[in-house]
C-alpha cells in the first residue's frame, strides 16, 4: 500500500519536476514568474492528442508535436508579454503572464471545448511485477524522459555558448549586453525551451492518466510553481527534487489524509517554505540590490 | 496628458453634481432592476478596488488572493447572521475585524522579507488555501453547496426588501469607504506606504518598520474587503465558494490597473468600465474572461500607471536609464 502511494507520488511528482524545471528556467533568466506557465502545459497536451488523432495515435509523434507548439508559444509570450516589461516593475510581468493565462485557457477552450475528453494514445501495454508491485510502462517512460531531459538541460546550461549566455544575462543582464550576449535571443531560447518542456509534462500526464481538459493549466502551474520554490527557484537541480518531493507529498496525503485536501497541500508546503527558508533547498541566499 | 486633467478639472468642478446624478439614478431605474444590479455591484467593486488599492496601490505589495479577504468577510456576516441569529448591522464591524485580523497574517511573509513575486504566490495561496477551506469545512460553512437563507438588513423595523435600499447602503458604504481611505492616504501611514512602495531601502533607512507598515497596508485592505463581503452575503442571501475565486480576485485587479492604481478615482474609473462592460457583453459567456486577460496584459505594458495614473513616463524613462 505505501510503496504504491509512493510510487503514485513519484509519477506525480515527475510531471510537476518537468513543469517546474521550465518555470525555473525563466525565473532564473528573466527574473519574473512566468504565470501562463500551466496553460502552456495545458495546450501542450491538447496538441499533442490534436496530433495523434491525425497520426494514429502514435504517443512519440503527439510528444513532437506537443513540445514544437510548446516552444512556439514560448517565443510569441517572449515576444508579446516578457520582452516589453522587462524594464518594468517587479511584478509587471507577473501581471502580463496572468492576463497571458486567461488569454490561452480561452483560446483553448474555443478550439477544443470545456469539457474533459480522454487522452486516446496507443500505449506499449508492457507492465512489471516486482514485489507485488505493478509498474506500468508509462512510469518507467516518465522517469526515464525526466532523467534524461534533466541531463540535457544540465549540459545546455553548463556546456554550450548559449547556456553561458543564459547565465551571464541571469547574472547581470546590463552588463551581458555590453559584453555582446544578444539578451532578446537569450530570453527567446529561454522561453522556447521552458514552454517545449512545460507541453512535454502535459502529454506524458495527460497520457499517463488518459484525460484532459482546459481547466488543467492553472493548478498544474501552481505546483510547478510551488515545486520550483521548494527546491529553490532558478536550480535545475532544485526544480527537480523539489518536484518529486511535492508529489510524494501528495501522494502520500492523498493515501491517508482525505483527497479533497490534497491540493491545499502544496499551497501549505508552498507558505511553509517560503516562510522558514525563502531561497528553498537548492537555492543561494539572493542578494538585495541596493 | 492634457487630457485627464481637463476631466480632473472638470470633475472636481462637478463631483457634486455627479454624486447627486448617482443617488437619482434609482428613481429612472425602477423597472429595470437588472439596471439596478449592475450598479450595485459597480459600487461593490468600487470598494473591493479601492481596498485593493492600499495594497497594491499605495504599499505596492502584489495581492492576488483579495477576492479570498471579500469571502471571509461574507462568510463571517453570513454565518453569524444563520447560526447564530446576530443582526446585519451587528456582523459588519465583526467582518471588518475578523477579515483584517486575516489580512493581517496574510501579511506575515512581508516580514520574512517575501517580496514582489513571490507575495504574488503566497496571496495566491492565501486564495486558494481559504477556498478549499471553505470548501472542506463543511460543518461550518455547508461545503460547496453554500449558504442559503442569509436575512436581509433591517434597518428601524424595515427590512430592505427591494434593491432600491441595497443601492443606497453600498453608495453610503463606498463613499465612507472613500473617505476613509483617502484620508488614509493623506495620512502619516499612507506618506509610509508610499514610501515603502518607491523604495524600500530608503524608507527603511529613513526609520519606518517597513515589515509593520506593509503588515498593516494588508490588514486594513482585507478589512475594507470584509466590509464589501458582509454586504455582498446579505445582498445575495446565498454564498458559496465559487464566488471567491482566483477569477475574482483578478477582476478586481484589472479594474485596478485599468483606472490608475494608486489614486481614488482611478479606482471607481475602473470599478465602473469594468463592472459595467462585461454585462455589454454578456452574450459572450465564459469567453469575457478574454476581455480581462488582454486588458490587464496590454495596460501593464502600454500604461501602466491606468487611464486615470498621471503620466509619468518621462519619470520611467530616467529609471530605465539609471
Amino acid at each position: 500500500m505505501i510503496m504504491q502511494q509512493l510510487l503514485n507520488g513519484l509519477v506525480l511528482g515527475i510531471g510537476y519536476a518537468l513543469t517546474a524545471l521550465g518555470f525555473s528556467m525563466v525565473f532564473g533568466v528573466l527574473r519574473v514568474i512566468n504565470f501562463a506557465h500551466g496553460n502552456v502545459y495545458m495546450i501542450g497536451a491538447f496538441a499533442g492528442l490534436t496530433a495523434a488523432k491525425y497520426c494514429g495515435g502514435n504517443f512519440y509523434i503527439s510528444i513532437a508535436a506537443g513540445m514544437v507548439s510548446g516552444a512556439l508559444i514560448g517565443l510569441v509570450l517572449e515576444r508579446l508579454i516578457f520582452r516589453p516589461v522587462r524594464h518594468m516593475e517587479t511584478f509587471a510581468g507577473l501581471l502580463t503572464s496572468t492576463g497571458a493565462l486567461f488569454a490561452l485557457g480561452i483560446i483553448a477552450m474555443l478550439i477544443w471545448g470545456a469539457s474533459p475528453v480522454s487522452y486516446d494514445m496507443t500505449l506499449p501495454d508492457v507492465t512489471w511485477e516486482i514485489g507485488g508491485l505493478t509498474i506500468y510502462f508509462m512510469q518507467v517512460f516518465m522517469l526515464v524522459v525526466a532523467v534524461v531531459v534533466m541531463a540535457a538541460l544540465w549540459w545546455i546550461v553548463n556546456r554550450t555558448s548559449i547556456g553561458i549566455a543564459m547565465r551571464a544575462a541571469s547574472h547581470d543582464t546590463a552588463t551581458s549586453q555590453l559584453m555582446g550576449i544578444d539578451v532578446n535571443r537569450v530570453t527567446q531560447f529561454t522561453l522556447a525551451i521552458s514552454s517545449a518542456l512545460a507541453a512535454l509534462a502535459g502529454v506524458l500526464v495527460s497520457a499517463y492518466y488518459g484525460m484532459v481538459s482546459v481547466h488543467i493549466g492553472f493548478n498544474s502551474g501552481i505546483k510547478a510553481f510551488t515545486a520550483a520554490v521548494v527546491g529553490g527557484i532558478g536550480s535545475i537541480a532544485g526544480s527537480f527534487v523539489g518536484g518529486i518531493a511535492l508529489g510524494l507529498a501528495e501522494g502520500l496525503a492523498s493515501g491517508y489524509l482525505s483527497s479533497s485536501y490534497r491540493d491545499a497541500i502544496a499551497f501549505f508546503i508552498l507558505v511553509l517554505v517560503l516562510l522558514i527558508r525563502p531561497t528553498g533547498l537548492f537555492g543561494s541566499a539572493a542578494k538585495q540590490k541596493m | 496628458m492634457a487630457f485627464t486633467e481637463n476631466v480632473s478639472k472638470l470633475m472636481n468642478k462637478y463631483n457634486w453634481g455627479l454624486l447627486v446624478v448617482w443617488f437619482i439614478i434609482p428613481l429612472f431605474l425602477k423597472n429595470w432592476s437588472y439596471g439596478l444590479h449592475i450598479l450595485i455591484m459597480v459600487a461593490v467593486y468600487v470598494l473591493l478596488t479601492q481596498s485593493l488599492n492600499v495594497v497594491l496601490g499605495l504599499a505596492g505589495q502584489l495581492h492576488l488572493g483579495h477576492a479570498a479577504n471579500f469571502g471571509i468577510g461574507a462568510y463571517i456576516s453570513g454565518l453569524l447572521m444563520v447560526d447564530a441569529g446576530f443582526s446585519f448591522w451587528a456582523t459588519l464591524p465583526l467582518a471588518f475585524i475578523g477579515a483584517g485580523l486575516v489580512g493581517l497574517v496574510v501579511g506575515l511573509p512581508t516580514l520574512r522579507g517575501v517580496g514582489g513575486d513571490y507575495l504574488g504566490i503566497v496571496t495566491l495561496g492565501f486564495g486558494e488555501i481559504t477556498r478549499i477551506f471553505l470548501i472542506n469545512w463543511d460543518s461550518v460553512t455547508r461545503g460547496p453547496m453554500g449558504l442559503p437563507g442569509i436575512p436581509a438588513p433591517v434597518l428601524f423595523g424595515y427590512s430592505f426588501s427591494s434593491k432600491i435600499p441595497y443601492f443606497y447602503l453600498i453608495t453610503i458604504m463606498a463613499l465612507a469607504t472613500w473617505f476613509l481611505l483617502e484620508r488614509l492616504t493623506n495620512s502619516k501611514t499612507g506618506l509610509q506606504f508610499m514610501a515603502v512602495r518607491t523604495d524600500e531601502n530608503c524608507a527603511q533607512v529613513l526609520g519606518i518598520n517597513t515589515g509593520l507598515v506593509k503588515m498593516s497596508a494588508f490588514g486594513i485592505s482585507a478589512a475594507f474587503a470584509g466590509l464589501a463581503g458582509a454586504f455582498y452575503a446579505s445582498y445575495f442571501s446565498f454564498i458559496s465558494p465559487d464566488s471567491f475565486m482566483f477569477v475574482d480576485s483578478l477582476a478586481v485587479i484589472c479594474m485596478l490597473i485599468v483606472g490608475g492604481k494608486g489614486n481614488m478615482v482611478g479606482c471607481v474609473l475602473g470599478a465602473l468600465l469594468l463592472g459595467i462592460a462585461p454585462e455589454l457583453f454578456r452574450f459572450l459567456g465564459d469567453y469575457r474572461m478574454l476581455i480581462y486577460g488582454v486588458l490587464l496584459t496590454v495596460m501593464v505594458i502600454h500604461r501602466p500607471l491606468g487611464i486615470w495614473g498621471l503620466d509619468k513616463r518621462r519619470l520611467n524613462k530616467i529609471a530605465i536609464i539609471r
